[in-house]
């Protein structure tokens, strides 16, 4: 086994745990680690810098970075180890190292090494801006397939797993009064300042370990060095009972009225494989808080200048993290390029743990006084005025070329001095992380002293402390931390008593720091020190923004997206505010008028399994089971989804094709008797005295006359006059009616009448009740439907005399309390019985055991639509669409002429729905009878399709089906001035060709109706 | 027809047949199986329940016939000393009427005989319409914070005597918390009881029995 030692570390010091050493992978070579490091501590403690390839050009990348703003070094974890659990895209930064850990870089190929896509670096020339949208709008054919596969194969983000996500992942919904987003100095002296008062506090923070830069930086605090004073802080809140700490938990959005969501990864920094029972590997925390105390940092800008992103091209600050942090030394040849005073604690913390700091290039002529003291005081050149204006090395960094600056800032274009390096820091100074606030509504504003955007304007209840409120000094942090702290508990209603605002910190004097954003060379010399990037992930340089400018573009919108500054997954952290530098400089505008691009969630990225949590296979979406839903399993019934419904399709017999079954369904049906399980059908309970008038108004039929015990057909429309529901309703006493609705629409009906009751018709004395499954509904039809009922209500007269068609009677059904309709949706005798719904396994055992020697046969829905298209009866949302009206489906009988109004009423007269030409429903009988047309096939007239296009269309199929009784195929259709043309041949356009077909009455079976009462057997 | 056509008032799982088929018996077992010392899931036993539609000055009358006063508070209820009557709020002019099982018929005629003509008033039997489950223990409300969005914790606004209409998982539910707070009973359409049950299993896993810190 090979591997590779730890030339890097330091041998002592960091806050990581030596007694635990970890072994890891990276591209198949073993190396060793502590518990405690990232994947990127570990990989710069073994000397590893180049960790990918950019995406663009295929330069080699290393790591700038020590948190989640670093561009570049992303990888896959656990590709060959685990492949269904393997992640693309893992932020080595922030990537907990795990014993056995399997990473391998992304985006090279074949190798990290040999890149074939360096190539690409050399025709960078031609990539510039706008460069996919520009071969986008060349050749479809070329886009299609010669340029998109190309670029996807040498862009690549890493291989996503083949297989369903094993691990388990979880939401949670929490609500506090105090959130603090972000456990550096400012975030624990917030929530300790909120944790007094007894107020809920949450504290989230997305490192494993509480203390922010007091991690990386040395610093005192009180007396007590930083990381013990940041422990400190932790066992506090740890004691107290209402603080909730959530450690590698990543606040990813700011939504309205305080609602934020954050990622927590639970198991993740346990390595790969199944978590324990109820661990989820990560959880999505819903956050709902009465005040948020925002204590979210700086990112340290990196500088532009030419060929600004070799391996070992690191933000200062970043640098000071993993020595101090880690005792990891990130190089031993230092140069350091700075415009800002905050940068030179790194060459001097470098500089005293053994590295040689070759100079500090300092771009300013003036920089502040102590800490350039103490550069020169620790023997380090300083050199001021100057920038760094190109590098060399291949896989790393060898060495900077120092430049002067001209008068006008430009860099003289030949080098002052080549520095040898290992290791170039640079540091454009801080960038408030106002991602957060900005999502929350808040609003930014430019402060030139501090060059930075810091919060101006809050949208919601929230307060800003510490680096992202612009305030980047300890002592202010820890103070503005817990008054924001106190004030937030304040507010929200709780004493936070005296708060502590003052404390003890021992820091030099370093906020000096002046623009540079870019070391742009001289005119003429601009491309002749290599690229200047902008954006790493995207490889946008400066030239590109510039040539964005030349082409038209002005918004800092506009030119994001024709660059691609700020996208992927680092959503530009490091690179939007120096775009917009460079953006304003060669508009020649004022960055407050350039402004910021939108910030949007997430901060990072969040796995998909993250935010469907639960919400897969069985949870996603519930099934609705009736009452007698395990009858229909035993007796092996196929389902349908009738929205969340689970009905019988149709119950095929041991080696039966679903058409058979149903054929021998329906034959069942027409023949004998069948049953149906109806307990789907929506239910609405309505009373009150007026209730008859409130029916009068819902449906396009009169019922004011309609008397107890019967039950009346209605057709409801939208105030457009088109089809919304139908279904019976019954009265069941003086002032009670029982309301049906079709299945999947029983939600929306109730919905509609509340609405009218309570917004249009206040006065009416209307009560409803959605009473859909207090009962089971069993509906039992077919000629020998009588004889059934007999035996199951032996107590009941059944002639059509004393029960006839349309009524309904209260009744002892085996045993049970019953109500029973007689209405018919597939034309033959049929009862509908309803009992209340805990008994409806009671009536279906029983019915199905009176039924024996009758050929009783259970039927699903596949075989009531073809009985009840052969009766012409629609279903809405079949025949319906939403732009047909009662007249179209030819339903004048149930349109009253006399009634003062209904919903819809007006619309019927309409010029547009009052023409003769509409789609008007019909039969469709086709010549050949084998033949069941497609539902939706287009009917036209014959020969009209061997004719050239345009070629009319005179309506569509919306019902076909096989009908046993006709022995033909058959449909129901909307068609042009349909019912003026019964018996006319037209026909319909098959992938095959024309097939002739018949328009015909939509009624085709029984059209006297006389099986109704049975009789027809 | 002269006569209403009522249902008899023995009407209900007492009436004849008496069957009361439980949509969850399959699933007693897994529901045994999940529940721990810290959070147990079971069947409530089948009640009574009359949906009320009123307007407020009706309700001394209702307390008359019904014997519990429904609250006007929103989202609370009140319940008679023998807890055997409670009463819902679930809107404004709106109740849900606990009694015992089998009594729906007469409570209801005794509060439509009590307002005969009152145009108003709005009594329907929801008894079968609902499967009642419930959740007790120290992590019940940890559970249900999976997939509920209100605040419950125990110092929250849901505190015995209160009662929400809101949603578990993908299906809406009635939430009363009993006089014990960590006792929450859940009302969801018998349709639902399944995907419920199935959903608050899965949730539980792990944690009706382990202490550390979910």
């Amino acid at each position: 086994m090979t591997g590779r030692t730890q030339d890097f570390r330091l041998p002592k010091g960091g806050v990581i745990d030596r007694s635990r050493s970890i072994r890891f992978r990276f591209n198949g070579q073993w190396m060793g680690g502590y518990s405690g490091d990232t994947l990127a501590s570990a990989l710069l403690a073994n000397g590893v810098h180049l960790v990918g390839r950019s995406m663009k050009y295929h330069r080699p990348r290393g790591i700038m970075a020590a948190g989640a703003e670093d561009p570049g070094a992303l990888v896959q974890r656990g590709l060959h180890d685990e492949p269904a659990r393997t992640d693309p895209d893992w932020r080595a930064t922030q990537t907990a190292l795990v014993d056995g850990l399997e990473v391998a870089t992304i985006g090279a190929w074949p190798s990290l090494e040999r890149d074939m896509g360096a190539a690409m670096g050399l025709a960078s020339r031609v990539m510039g801006a706008g460069f996919y949208y520009k071969i986008m709008h060349g050749s479809r054919w070329m886009w299609e397939h010669v340029q998109e596969p190309l670029i996807r194969r040498a862009a690549g983000f890493g291989d996503c797993p083949d297989e369903p996500d094993p691990d388990v992942y979880d939401h949670r919904h929490v609500h506090c009064e105090v959130l603090v987003v972000g456990a550096g100095p400012a975030g624990l002296a917030a929530a300790v300042a909120a944790a007094r008062s007894g107020a809920r506090v949450i504290l989230a923070e997305q490192d494993e370990r509480f203390g922010g830069n007091l991690l990386g930086r040395r610093r005192a605090i009180d007396g007590q060095d930083g990381v013990d004073w940041a422990a400190a802080m932790e066992a506090r809140l740890r004691a107290s009972p209402d603080v909730r700490l959530l450690p590698r938990t990543t606040v990813v959005g700011y939504y309205d009225t305080n609602y934020l969501v954050a990622l927590e990864r639970v198991t993740d920094h346990l390595g790969l494989g199944p978590a324990a029972p109820g661990r989820p590997r990560q959880r999505l925390w819903h956050i709902r808080a009465k005040r948020v105390v925002l204590a979210t940092g700086a990112h340290e800008r990196p500088l532009v200048f030419g060929d600004n992103d070799r391996p070992g091209i690191m933000l200062a600050g970043a640098a000071q993290t993993y020595l101090r942090r880690w005792a990891v030394l990130p190089g031993r040849d230092v140069v350091l390029f700075t415009n800002n005073d905050r940068a030179y604690e790194a060459a001097l913390d470098l500089h005293a743990a053994g590295a040689t700091v070759r100079a500090i290039v300092d771009s300013r002529e003036a920089p502040g006084a102590a800490m350039p003291a103490a550069a020169r005081a620790a023997g380090i050149r300083v050199m001021t005025g100057c920038v760094v204006g190109g590098t060399s090395g291949t896989r790393r960094v060898t060495g900077a070329s120092i430049m002067k600056r001209s008068t006008h800032g430009r860099a003289v274009p030949y080098a002052l001095d080549a520095l040898p390096c290992d290791l170039l820091l640079v540091s454009g100074g801080l960038s408030p992380v106002v991602h957060l606030f900005s999502q929350s509504g808040g609003k930014l504003r430019y402060d030139p002293d501090r060059v930075a955007f810091v919060p101006d304007r809050s949208a919601q209840a929230l307060g800003n402390a510490g680096a992202c409120n612009g305030t980047f000094d300890l002592a202010g942090c820890l103070s503005e931390g817990a008054a924001a702290g106190a004030e937030a508990v304040r507010l929200a209603g709780f004493d936070p008593g005296a708060a502590r605002t003052s404390f003890a910190v021992d820091e030099p004097d370093a906020s000096a720091v002046a623009p540079l954003w870019w070391a742009r060379p001289a005119e003429g010399h601009e491309h002749a020190w290599g690229q200047p990037f902008v954006d790493f992930q995207n490889d946008t340089t400066a030239h590109d923004i510039r040539q964005a400018v030349r082409e038209g573009f002005e918004s800092v919108e506009h030119v994001k997206r024709y660059t691609l500054t700020g996208f992927g997954t680092d959503q530009g952290k490091t690179a939007n505010i120096n775009a917009i530098g460079i953006l304003a400089e060669a508009l020649g505008r004022p960055i407050p008028e350039v402004g910021t691009t939108t910030f949007r969630p997430p901060y990072t990225p969040v796995t998909f399994a993250a935010m469907a949590g639960r919400d897969r296979g069985e949870y996603l979406d519930p099934a609705r089971l009736t009452a007698i839903h395990d009858r229909h399993v035993a007796l092996g019934a196929m389902f349908e989804d009738v929205g969340q419904w689970k009905r019988p399709w149709y119950y095929p017999r041991p080696g039966e094709t679903m058409h058979q079954a149903v054929a021998r369904e329906c034959r069942a049906a027409r023949e004998a008797v069948g049953v149906l399980d109806a307990s789907t059908l929506g239910k609405i309970d309505i009373q009150g005295p007026d209730a008859a008038e409130f029916l009068n108004r819902v449906y396009t039929n009169a019922w004011s006359k309609l008397e107890i015990g019967r039950v009346r057909y209605g057709v409801m429309c939208r105030e457009d006059g088109m089809v919304f529901d139908d279904g019976t309703t019954a009265r069941i006493d003086d002032t009670r009616y029982l309301m049906t609705t079709t299945t999947g629409n029983a939600a929306a009906v109730l919905d509609h009448l509340e609405d009218y009751l309570q917004t249009e018709w206040p006065d009416l004395r209307v009560r409803l009740t959605s009473v859909t499954e207090q009962w089971a509904t069993v509906s039992i039809a077919g000629p020998k439907a009588g004889i059934l009922m007999g035996r199951l209500a032996s107590g009941q007269d059944l002639s059509p005399a004393a029960f006839p068609f349309m009524t309904w009677r209260p009744a002892i059904v085996a045993g049970l309390h019953a109500r029973v309709f007689r209405i018919s949706f597939t034309g033959e005798l049929q009862y509908e019985i309803n009992v209340p719904w805990h008994q409806g396994g009671a009536l279906w055992d029983a019915v199905m055991c009176a039924g024996v020697g009758l050929g009783i046969t259970p039927y699903g829905t596949e075989t009531m639509h073809v009985l009840r298209a052969e009766k012409g009866f629609i279903i809405v949302g079949q025949e319906t669409d939403g732009t047909q009206t009662p007249l179209d489906l030819g339903m004048d009988w149930i349109v009253s002429k006399k009634k003062p109004d209904f919903i819809g009423q007006r619309s019927l007269t309409r010029p547009d729905t009052a023409r003769a030409d509409r789609k008007q429903l019909v039969g469709l009988l086709p010549k050949n009878k084998r033949l069941v047309f497609p539902e939706g096939s287009q009917i036209v007239e014959t020969g009209a399709s061997r004719r050239p296009p345009p070629v009319p269309m005179l309506g569509f199929v919306t019902s076909a089906y096989w009908s046993p009784a006709l022995d033909s195929g058959f449909a129901l259709a909307l068609v042009a001035g349909g019912r003026g043309r019964i018996g006319d041949t037209v026909a319909v356009a098959l992938p095959s060709g024309e097939q002739a077909a018949v328009i015909c009455d939509p009624v085709m079976l029984d059209r006297e109706g006389a099986r109704r009462d049975g009789h027809a057997a | 027809m002269d006569t209403p056509l009522e249902m008899g008032p023995e009407m209900g799982p007492g009436g004849p047949g008496g069957r009361w088929e439980n949509p969850l018996l399959a699933l007693e077992l897994d529901m045994a199986a999940a529940s721990g010392p810290l959070v147990t899931l079971s069947c409530a036993p089948p009640r009574a329940a009359i949906n009320l539609r009123a307007t407020e000055g009706l309700l001394p009358e209702i307390e008359r016939t019904y014997g519990v006063r429904p609250s006007t508070t929103p989202n609370t209820w009140t319940a008679s000393a023998d807890g055997s009557r409670i009463a819902l709020w679930l809107g404004p002019h709106e109740w849900l009427l606990l009694a015992p099982e089998g009594t729906a018929p007469s409570v209801e005629a005794a509060i439509r005989d009590a307002r005969a003509n009152d145009g108003w008033l709005g009594v329907c039997d929801v008894s079968h319409n609902y499967t009642t489950l419930m959740l007790r223990g120290r992590r019940a409300r940890l559970v249900l914070s999976k997939g509920c969005a209100l605040d419950l914790h125990p110092r929250g606004p849901w505190r015995p005597g209160t009662c929400a209409q809101t949603t578990l998982a993908r299906t809406r539910v009635l939430l009363r918390v009993t006089d014990d707070p960590d006792a929450i009973e859940l009302w969801v359409r018998n349709s639902f009881a399944r995907y419920t049950v199935a959903w608050l299993l899965d949730a539980m896993t792990g944690i009706a029995h382990e202490p550390g810190d979910f």
